[in-house]
């Protein structure tokens, strides 16, 4: 432990000492992104081995880590070396979404159908209603417009709701990959929340248009938007397909090189989005944006259920998870305010309670229905209180959207997602061993039944 | 529409490359060079570059700038970690010594050869101008052993003992290019005059911090690590020693080797992270070649005969290098006096020297160094198997006309 702190505090030391070069020499950013790339790698691993040693999951040290040298707090990771390093950070969010989609196996889902079909249902409206509710409770103390109409202040919680409803597939595939967990609650957690988060981005439209209409702004700005995602998701879907199609043929001729492939394969995902969307947005003036994420996760699925070299896939991925893991949840903890977590602590706080508890209720009453065993209703709704990248992204929004007071109640927004995404994945963790399908749990099992 | 030609180009190649096609029958040596010297990649980056396709944009390169400082960080290690002291007294100190002549002899050829290229400043040299002469002297001394590789299998009973003493000298020799490029980096800034204290300081301060580095890489690997977490230790240490050389004016590659020569000596894991380095290197390796590819500019035809320049100078510095070198063995090994013409093949380090260069000096004397530079590894890489093999053979005929 001391040796650790040592070797942390001397890291910490070296990037202190580089963090004023002059991002302006030539090079400067290149080597200051390289450098904090390894302080990253490095910092992260040592303060996640810690937490570890403490009983929390190494993603959650990954996102403390964040916090702690982000621009809220130290100050190393500041909002110049996210810009820095945002091409690894859209590549790391592009393999997660080829692993999350990897781990997909079609034949489980199938099996588990009612489950997954059940815990979709009943977790979003649970959770849709229960935020929407709190939201109304506490809409007088948001930074929202003097004296709304009753249909601004139902916008509004609609749109709460249904961003409460967001989970997050990167933390849930990292955690997964930490805990070495497999089995049917594991597999129905992983295919539920990239579920949702498919389902959600049409509910945001709408909600958005819903607001927009209660603000007097017309319907047909709203509605627009949402045939083009529809467009996006298509698209992104069957380029995802195409791409892992041809995955698929390379495992099948045993390609060389697959970890670098598959990253290289990121890379090209991620550069084609912006290519294929500044290209539409020329010839045919529609701004049509391609989910990196989806085109991926879709390859990544298409891969694993499509190809019997599936496995191969999964195996390289694992190689060379960890450092992308450690980056993307590095990254993502710097984000977090926690400044504006303290402003907003009550009305945040009282907003994931609310969420977590309509998840509680939500997935007890759809493990019931589907008849699973006792300890998936226990644990089930644990697995779903982790928000990240998404739900973020669709809170800054609210501010480009409502310049006036967007910003503000995004900033609320994002201090509870802040919440969730600390207290996440220790719940996720703790559901992972109570069901007893983490490697943990499997060994402790093992070691119970020689005992007995 | 061309990004998606683009990709469609990539994934042919890569399907192509995975059917094995080129290597399952016997395919000549000459048609298997151009895959195995990994040029294929160099064109790969060039038709993704700006120059054609345009998907490896210069925003693109900017961004993965990190990427180059890390595979230079990577190469540097894997070099460091392979010199474990205890192992080394081992080797015979005549091999050691072939290396070191053979290899100063080919430096100070190409060094003294280049500097008639150099601009002038008042009668004399820039410190900047010399880092650049210096920098291609020192990866003239390199020789890569994936040639000598190529042929081992040709190598015939009766040249069995060459065959090993030309892989250890390709193995020792860029010792020899990595010191003076090493020390050069730090005491001669690539931009701006030069102040001898400052220049001492800082290669002594480079050398302080490396040495830091390998304590903590040797920190780190003491908590019995699985393979992803050394692959990220590794990642780590390179990104960080890439980061910090720059910032203190030295090299990437000087400063991640004495890092790797130092946890080499210390770490019980030295076998374990040199495995996974060894893997990873073919892909830093391939990755560089993308973006050095993608940088590259189509040369004029003056950079086009330097780069055959440098490739003939350095031929003729081996050839009178391994022939002074090696008349202490001629009693006992077979060595023919064209023994040096067997360390044609250059590659891995060299290339890695001039990129380093050209991280340090941006701009114009950064690109011409890297442009002549890569012409002559190519052709060193693409003629290197044939004369190692050739000199194999005179050593057979030799020892069999005795």
């Amino acid at each position: 432990m001391i040796r650790r702190c040592l070797a942390l505090f001397v890291v910490g030391f070296l990037a202190w000492l580089v963090r004023d070069h002059a991002s302006s020499d030539p090079g400067g950013a290149g080597m200051r992104a390289a450098f904090m790339l390894g302080f990253i790698l490095l910092s992260s691993h040592l303060v996640g081995g810690i937490g570890e040693r403490l009983g929390l999951p190494r993603i959650t040290g990954y996102i403390l880590t964040g916090i702690l040298f982000g621009p809220y707090a130290v100050g190393l990771i500041g909002s110049e070396i996210r810009e820095d390093l945002n091409i690894f950070e859209q590549m790391a969010y592009a393999f997660i979404g080829l692993a999350a989609g990897s781990e997909l196996r079609l034949e489980a889902l199938r099996k588990r159908a009612r489950s997954v079909f059940s815990l979709i249902l009943c977790t979003m409206v649970l959770v849709f209603v229960g935020v929407a509710c709190a939201t109304w409770a506490v809409h007088s103390r948001l930074p929202f417009v003097s004296d709304p109409s009753f249909f601004q202040v139902l916008g509004l919680c609609t749109l709460f709701g249904v961003i409460a409803t967001a989970r997050s597939p990167s933390s849930a595939i990292a955690i997964i990959r930490e805990t070495q967990s497999r089995g049917p609650f594991t597999e129905t957690l992983l295919g539920v929340t990239m579920a949702v988060d498919l389902l959600l981005l049409p509910l945001f439209y709408v909600a958005l248009a819903m607001l927009k209409m209660s603000f007097g702004e017309g319907a047909g700005s709203g509605w627009r938007p949402l045939l083009i995602l529809m467009a996006e998701l298509l698209a992104s879907i069957l380029a995802g397909l195409f791409v892992g199609w041809l995955l698929s043929l390379y495992l099948r001729y045993r390609g060389p090189k697959l970890p670098l492939v598959l990253l290289g394969l990121c890379f090209f995902v991620y550069k084609l989005a912006v290519l294929a969307e500044a290209y539409v947005h020329e010839a045919h003036g529609i701004a049509l944006h391609l989910e990196p994420l989806l085109i991926c996760a879709a390859a990544g699925f298409a891969c694993a259920n499509l190809s019997p070299h599936g496995r191969g896939l999964s195996h390289s991925m694992d190689n060379v998870g960890l450092p992308v893991y450690v980056v993307f949840f590095t990254l993502a903890g710097a984000v977090l305010d926690m400044g504006a977590v303290g402003e907003s602590l009550f009305v945040a706080g009282f907003l994931a309670v609310a969420r977590g508890m309509a998840m509680w209720g939500g997935a007890g009453i759809a493990h019931r229905f589907a008849g699973d065993p006792p300890s998936f209703r226990r644990y089930g709704w644990m697995g779903f209180v982790t928000q990240a990248g998404l739900s973020i992204a669709l809170a800054v929004q609210l501010g480009e959207v409502f310049p006036v007071w967007g910003g503000a109640v995004g900033s609320v927004l994002i201090a509870g997602i802040a919440l969730n995404q600390i207290a996440g994945p220790v719940l996720f963790q703790r559901a992972l061993d109570g069901v007893g399908e983490s490697r943990r749990a499997r060994k402790a099992a093992a070691a119970a039944r020689r005992e007995r | 529409m061309r990004s998606v030609v683009a990709i469609l180009v990539l994934a042919a190649i890569a399907l192509l490359g995975s059917r094995r096609i080129l290597f399952g029958r016997h395919v000549p040596l000459g048609a298997r060079l151009v895959f195995v010297t990994g040029t294929e990649y160099l064109l790969v980056g060039l038709l993704l570059g700006d120059g054609y396709l345009g998907i490896l944009d210069r925003g693109s390169l900017e961004a993965l700038q990190p990427l180059v400082h890390v595979a230079l960080g990577w190469v540097g290690l894997l070099f460091g970690l392979q010199f474990e002291v205890r192992k080394l007294r081992t080797l015979p100190v005549g091999f050691f010594r072939v290396s070191m002549i053979q290899a100063a002899v080919a430096m100070v050829f190409v060094g003294s050869a280049s500097l008639p290229f150099l601009p002038r400043e008042g009668g004399g040299f820039a410190p900047g101008v010399l880092l650049a002469a210096l920098t291609v002297a020192a990866a003239a001394g390199c020789t890569g052993q994936s040639g000598l590789a190529l042929v081992r299998k040709e190598a015939r009973p009766g040249s069995r003992r060459l065959s090993m003493l030309l892989r250890t000298v390709a193995s020792m020799d860029p010792v020899a290019g990595l010191l003076v490029f090493g020390l050069a980096a730090g005491l001669l800034p690539a931009a701006g005059g030069g102040n001898p204290v400052q220049g001492i300081r800082t290669a002594v301060l480079c050398t302080a911090v490396s040495i830091l580095m390998g304590w903590i890489l040797y920190s780190l690997c003491k908590a019995g690590p699985t393979p992803s977490e050394i692959l990220l230790f590794i990642l780590g240490t390179a990104a960080i020693c890439g980061g910090l050389s720059a910032k203190m004016g030295c090299s990437t590659l000087f400063m991640a080797a004495v890092c790797g020569f130092v946890t080499a000596n210390v770490c019980t894991l030295r076998a374990r992270l040199v495995r996974l380095l060894t893997e990873g290197e073919t892909f830093l390796y391939v990755v560089l070649l993308v973006l050095v590819g993608a940088r590259w500019s189509m040369p004029t035809a003056g950079l086009l005969a330097l780069g055959v320049g440098f490739f003939a100078v350095r031929l003729l510095g081996k050839l009178v290098g391994g022939f002074i070198a090696t008349r202490p063995f001629t009693g006992h090994i077979p060595v023919p006096a064209a023994f040096g013409l067997g360390l044609t093949a250059q590659a891995g380090m060299a290339l890695a020297i001039v990129v380093d260069y050209q991280q340090m000096a941006h701009g114009g004397l950064g690109d011409t160094v890297l442009t002549v530079g890569v012409l002559g590894i190519v052709l060193s890489e693409l003629a290197g198997p044939s004369l190692s093999l050739w000199v194999m053979r005179r050593s057979r005929a030799r020892e069999v006309g005795e």
